[in-house]
């Protein structure tokens, strides 16, 4: 197993932790927003607005790998940003009631777990795409590492569109009460 | 002590914690257990060749989905539909309908906990008997299963210590629950986008579900 697996594994665990003394009441409303944001980086990936600022960047001179470089950096401030943001100050809960016992920590951790593979998967899906820009892959990725490219959340579905749909689901179970 | 005695005892254990279940769950709770146990076991076995039918169905049905039966080229797809095999065969239609039994008396067991769908009785004396009544129906129907995770321990391991025997039983099952994580392991890796789509929605509002009601307070 490289480093990059344990990397994303760790956070993935980490996530579940924090899931775990949060509660899934909290976790849920940070997994709504992280899953529109996949959905969000793969339509703005299919429509080509990446390539578009490449493009744009281009007439400045700078060389692809800077672009790729430049590319990286925006997706991952935006979506760094957003996690702080979500987990910061006031939180947008799915629900003030908490579940308590065993399942309520089964569905903490599930939910953690959930928003840690959102986060830590999207970053190595572009960090992958991108050519792993800054060294942050030195050498060739592991059997592992291949193996889990494809369920990377941009990458689970044919459209990464489709987390939308239990975004949405989740978003009016929140409205309707 | 003779043996007789000993496996007296060991039942009269048995019953007296399924009976102490029964008077914390409540009559009400233990007699719906009960008739749903009995009832949904005898129709599985009677009537189980239907559950199976409809299961293979659904999953002919996913396959005219996923060959493009419900968008056009109807040929294709019910060539597929024609070639698909059933999801469940003769060699594990048993295993097939003792997992879906298993399954209803874990659903209507949880269900039958919640206080908010099952009120308390006041009876505690009839919930007792009925706790005890369910241990019998579970012994009867899961000791055969049971007994044969011990079969292929060692005889002598198995009858002269309890500790021995423990240990076969949890080395057995052990090692039936690893076969079968890399079974389902196999089998989630195979899955299909839709596959995933589906079942992480489903997990999720399984756990949104009791928190609906929750209005989100002011900080």
């Amino acid at each position: 197993m490289g480093p990059i697996e344990i990397l994303f594994y760790t956070i993935v665990v980490i996530f579940a932790v924090i899931g775990l003394v949060r509660g899934a009441h909290r976790e849920l409303g940070n997994s709504i927003i992280f899953m529109y944001m996949v959905a969000l980086f793969g339509l703005a990936s299919q429509q080509g607005w990446f390539r578009r600022a490449v493009e744009v960047a281009s007439i400045f001179g700078s060389n692809p790998a800077q672009l790729d470089e430049a590319t990286f950096i925006l997706i991952v401030t935006i979506f760094t940003i957003v996690v702080v943001v979500t987990y910061q100050g006031v939180t947008f809960d799915f629900s003030a009631k908490r579940i308590t016992g065993f399942f309520g920590v089964l569905a903490g951790l599930a939910v953690g777990a959930l928003n840690g593979y959102l986060i830590a998967g999207t970053f190595w899906h572009y960090a992958n795409v991108f050519g792993y820009p800054f060294n942050l892959l030195t050498g060739p990725l592991t059997a592992t590492g291949q193996a889990l490219l494809p369920f990377l959340p941009p990458a689970i579905f044919p459209n990464p569109v489709y987390w939308a749909v239990p975004a949405t689901l989740l978003m009016i179970l929140r409205i309707w009460r | 002590m003779t043996t007789d005695t000993q496996i007296l005892i060991a039942f009269i254990l048995y019953l007296v914690f399924f009976g102490w279940i029964g008077y914390r769950r409540g009559f009400v709770s233990e007699v719906w257990f009960f008739a749903i146990t009995i009832v949904s076991w005898v129709l599985l076995q009677e009537r189980g060749s239907i559950v199976v039918r409809l299961t293979n169905f659904a999953g002919k049905f996913v396959v005219l989905v996923r060959s493009g039966g419900l968008t056009g080229e109807g040929e294709d797809a019910f060539q597929a539909l024609a070639e698909a095999p059933n999801v469940i065969t003769d060699e594990n239609q048993a295993g097939f309908l003792f997992l879906v039994w298993a399954l209803v008396v874990l659903i209507t067991f949880l269900v039958t906990s919640d206080p908010r769908i099952m009120k308390r009785s006041k009876s505690k004396a009839w919930g007792v008997a009925f706790g005890v009544l369910n241990g019998i129906v579970l012994a009867a129907i899961l000791l055969p299963y049971l007994s044969r995770a011990l079969q292929t321990a060692p005889e002598i391991q198995a009858q002269n210590a309890a500790l021995g025997g423990l240990f076969a039983l949890v080395s057995r099952l052990w090692e039936l629950s690893a076969a079968t994580l890399q079974t389902v392991w196999s089998w989630v890796v195979t899955m299909p986008p839709t596959g995933w789509l589906v079942f992480i929605t489903l997990l999720l509002l399984l756990i949104a579900w009791p928190m609906r009601s929750g209005v989100v307070g002011k900080k």
